[in-house]
C-alpha cells in the first residue's frame, strides 16, 4: 500500500488534487509528476486540498516551490486549502503563507481563481 | 467648601476611579502593544479634553525619541531629543516650567508624562492643551500617572509575550528543522541511488530554506564535478569549480570585492558559498542564491545547511564508493573466468610415454600468471615438454601465455625441428609484443626409443639433469629470450642422451626466487632438496619441492610456481 496518493478532480476551471498520507522524499515524486504534466497541459489553476495529508516534510514542501514558478509564469497559481492543523504549522513555521494563498476550505481557494 | 463642590469632586474622583478600573481590565487582557498606546491615548485625551495627544517612545541605541503614536495635530519631526533632567524625581513635567523642554511646547504640547517599568524608561506620553485652557489639576495628574504606569506594567508583560511567543517559534522552527535532517539522514541512508539523493537535496533546499538557484560541487578523485545545480541558467566550467575549492573560508557571503573578482558568480546569482568538509574525505562546494521570500541566511540557516551538505555529501561519496565495490566484485569475477580459462590451457594429466614418468604443476599467485607449461604427446608417443614465463604479472601476462600457448600448438604438428620452430615462435612473439615484453622459454622433445632429449633454451632458467653420482647439469643451451629481438640468428640445439634413472627438474623463478626475508630460495636449496630424494617418484619430487620452497617463504609468494619433474625408467 502505497503511503501517499493523490486523486484528482476538476471544478469548472480548477484543477483540484486531493492527497493523501504522507508527502515525504520519497513520495514527493508523485506529486512532481501530476504537477508535471498540469503544467504541460496548461491545466494551471490548481488547488491542494490537503484535508487527507497526515505529514509533510521540508522535501514535500520543496515540491510546491520547484513547480511555482513555471505554474505562475503560465498565469496559474498553487492555492492550498484545508490543511490540518499539524500540517499547517509546518507550512507556516517554514514561512509559505507569504508565498502561497493558503485558505481554510476548497471553496475558497477555488473562488479565488475567479 | 460649599457642599456642591464636595459633590463635584467626589464625582470627579469617582470617574477617575472608573476609568482607571477600566483601563486595567483592558490592559490585562491585551498583549498589542499598540492597542494598549493607543488605548493610553485615548482615554487621556477624553479624560482632559484635550485633541493633540502623541506617544514618544524611546529608542536607548540612538538616545531619541520617535513618533510611536498620535492624534491629532502636530509638527514635531521625526526623531526628537528630550533631556531627562525633569523627570528625575516626579513622572509628570509641565514643558512651561522647564526651559530644556521649551522645543516640545514649540511643537504645541503642554505636558510629558514618563512612561516607564521598574526597568528602564520607555517614552513618554504627550499631551497638547486642553481644550478650555484650563490648568491640569493635581487630581488629573494623578489619573493619568496612573494610567501611564498601568500601561507600562502592560507594555512590559506585552513585550514579555511576544519574546516568549519568538521564542516558542524558534523552538518550534529549530524542532521542524531536526525532524527534517532527521528525516533525510534516514532517507539518504536508505537510499543508494544517487540521483534520488540529489533529488531529496533539491526539494530540501527548496522547501526547508526556499532556495531556488544552487549547485552542489564536489570532487571525485582530485577532479571537480557538478554534482547538481539547479536556476543557475549556466554550466560551471572546471576553473571556475576550482576558484570555488580555492576559497580561504568555509562560509562565505558573496559581496561586491568577490563579484568584482570572479563575476562568474554575479552572473550565477550566487549570495552564500558553503564549503563542506567530511573528514578525510573529497571536500565539497555548496553555493547559494537568495531566498525566494527574500529573507537573509541566519546562524540557524547556515548550521542546517552545513549539516545538510554533510548528509548529502557523505551518502553521495557513500554511493560511489559502493560503485567502486561493485566494479572491483565485477573485475574480480572476470579474473576468476579467466583464471578458469587459463587452467584449462594447461595440460590436464601428463601422457603417457613409455621409459618417463612424469609430474607437472602450475601454482599462480596472482589470480591470472604469466607462467606456462605444456606436454603434448606426438604421433609416435615422442613428449614435446614446455616451459616459460612471460615478463610481468596479471592480465597482460596472461594474455602473452595464451598466445604462446596457441602458437605452441598450432606449431606442433608440422614435423619441423626445434630450432625453426624456436625461431618463428620468436618472430611471432616479438611481432605480437610491445618491446618490454618478453617469455623465457624452454622446451624439448624426448624421445622415448633412444632415451634422448633435444632442447632448446631461449633465456629460461635452466632445468637440471640429476644423475647418481654426478653433479647436476644444467640445460642452457639455446639462445635469447622470446620477444626480445628479431631472429637473426638461429636457436642452438642440443641433444643429451638420459640414462635410466636420471631427474630432470624444469622450473620457473617463483621456485628459485621465492623469499625468506633478504635471501632467495636458490638453486642450491633447489638442488638440495631433489638430490636427496633422486630414488623417489617425480610426483613425489615435485611435492618435496613445493612443500620445501612453500615452508622457506612462510607461504608467502608473489610469484607464479611452475614445475615439471620427470624421470626416465
Amino acid at each position: 500500500m502505497s503511503k501517499f496518493e493523490i486523486r484528482k478532480r476538476s471544478k469548472s476551471e480548477v484543477t483540484i488534487l486531493d492527497i493523501y498520507g504522507e508527502l515525504d522524499a520519497h513520495t514527493a515524486p508523485t506529486l512532481e509528476n501530476e504537477l508535471k504534466q498540469l503544467i504541460e497541459k496548461n491545466f494551471v489553476h490548481i488547488v491542494v486540498n490537503g484535508s487527507g495529508l497526515e505529514y509533510i516534510s521540508s522535501a514535500g514542501l520543496g515540491v510546491f516551490m520547484a513547480y511555482i514558478e513555471d505554474i505562475r509564469s503560465q498565469d496559474g497559481d498553487i492555492k492550498i486549502a484545508s490543511l490540518k492543523p499539524k500540517v499547517f504549522n509546518v507550512f507556516d513555521l517554514l514561512g509559505f503563507p507569504t508565498l502561497y494563498d493558503i485558505v481554510e476550505n476548497e471553496e475558497e481557494a477555488v473562488t479565488r481563481f475567479k | 467648601m460649599p457642599l456642591s463642590n464636595v459633590k463635584d469632586d467626589e464625582r470627579k474622583s469617582r470617574f477617575g476611579l472608573r476609568t482607571l478600573l477600566d483601563t486595567s481590565r483592558l490592559l490585562i487582557e491585551s498583549h498589542d502593544i499598540d492597542f494598549i498606546l493607543n488605548n493610553l491615548l485615548l482615554i487621556s485625551m477624553g479624560k482632559l479634553m484635550v485633541n493633540r495627544a502623541a506617544i514618544l517612545w524611546f529608542h536607548p541605541k540612538k538616545n531619541v525619541h520617535t513618533v510611536r503614536t498620535f492624534k491629532g495635530r502636530h509638527s514635531l519631526p521625526d526623531e526628537v531629543a528630550i533631556r531627562r533632567e525633569p523627570f528625575k524625581k516626579q513622572a509628570t513635567a509641565l514643558c512651561a516650567d522647564h526651559p530644556e523642554l521649551e522645543h516640545i511646547c514649540k511643537h504645541g504640547f503642554e505636558l510629558l508624562i514618563a512612561i516607564r517599568n521598574s526597568e528602564r524608561h520607555l517614552g513618554f506620553l504627550a499631551l497638547g492643551p486642553k481644550m478650555d485652557r484650563s490648568q491640569v489639576t493635581s487630581e488629573e495628574v494623578e489619573v493619568l500617572e496612573s494610567l501611564v504606569f498601568m500601561s507600562a506594567i502592560a507594555v512590559s508583560n506585552s513585550e514579555l509575550v511576544s519574546e516568549l511567543r519568538s521564542a516558542n517559534r524558534k523552538l518550534d522552527y529549530k524542532i521542524q528543522e531536526l525532524f527534517t535532517l532527521f528525516d533525510l539522514s534516514k532517507s539518504f541512508n536508505a537510499s543508494i541511488d544517487r540521483e534520488e539523493i540529489k533529488r531529496i537535496f533539491k526539494f530540501t533546499l527548496l522547501g526547508q530554506l526556499f532556495v531556488r538557484r544552487f549547485f552542489l560541487v564536489t570532487q571525485r578523485r582530485g577532479q571537480p564535478l557538478v554534482e547538481s545545480q539547479n536556476g543557475l541558467g549556466m554550466e560551471l566550467n572546471r576553473d571556475q569549480m576550482q576558484v570555488l575549492f580555492e576559497l580561504d573560508r568555509n562560509i562565505i557571503m558573496v559581496d561586491d570585492g568577490l563579484r568584482q573578482k570572479h563575476p562568474f558568480l554575479e552572473r550565477a546569482q550566487i549570495h552564500l558559498i558553503l564549503k563542506i568538509n567530511n573528514e578525510g574525505q573529497e571536500p565539497a562546494v555548496i553555493g547559494l542564491g537568495k531566498r525566494a521570500n527574500g529573507v537573509e541566511f541566519e546562524q540557524t540557516d547556515l548550521n542546517f545547511l552545513i549539516s545538510l551538505g554533510n548528509l548529502a555529501l557523505m551518502s553521495i561519496q557513500k554511493t560511489y564508493l559502493l560503485e567502486d565495490q561493485i566494479e572491483k566484485e565485477r573485475m574480480e569475477e572476470e579474473l576468476s573466468i579467466a583464471r578458469a580459462i587459463q587452467q584449462r590451457l594447461l595440460p590436464d594429466d601428463p601422457p603417457e610415454t613409455p621409459n618417463l614418468e612424469i609430474a607437472a604443476t602450475n601454482i599462480p599467485s596472482y589470480q591470472v600468471g604469466g607462467d606456462y607449461y605444456d606436454l603434448i604427446s606426438d604421433d609416435s608417443r615422442n613428449l614435446t615438454m614446455a616451459i616459460a614465463d612471460v615478463t610481468g604479472k596479471g592480465v597482460p601476462a596472461s594474455l602473452l601465455m595464451a598466445n604462446l600457448q596457441s602458437v605452441l600448438h598450432i606449431l606442433q604438428p608440422f614435423e619441423i625441428g626445434l630450432v625453426e620452430a624456436t625461431g618463428q615462435i620468436n618472430s611471432l612473439i616479438y611481432q605480437n609484443t610491445p618491446s618490454d615484453k618478453f617469455i623465457s622459454f624452454f622446451w624439448g622433445r624426448y624421445f622415448h626409443e633412444k632415451r634422448k632429449l633435444r632442447y632448446v633454451n631461449a633465456g629460461h632458467n635452466p632445468p637440471l639433469l640429476f644423475r647418481r653420482g654426478s653433479e647436476p647439469q644444467q640445460l642452457s643451451e639455446g639462445g635469447v629470450l622470446l620477444g626480445a629481438m628479431p631472429t637473426m640468428m638461429p636457436y642452438k640445439e642440443q641433444e643429451v642422451l638420459l640414462q635410466k634413472d636420471d631427474v630432470i627438474v624444469m622450473y620457473t623463478d617463483g621456485v628459485t626466487e621465492a623469499i625468506c626475508g633478504d635471501e632467495e630460495y636458490d638453486e642450491h636449496r633447489l638442488i638440495a632438496c631433489v638430490q636427496k630424494r633422486l630414488d623417489q617418484h617425480p610426483e613425489e619430487i615435485m611435492k618435496a619441492i613445493i612443500a620445501d620452497v612453500t615452508a622457506f617463504c612462510d607461504n608467502q609468494f608473489n610469484d607464479d610456481l611452475t614445475l615439471i619433474v620427470c624421470k626416465i625408467v
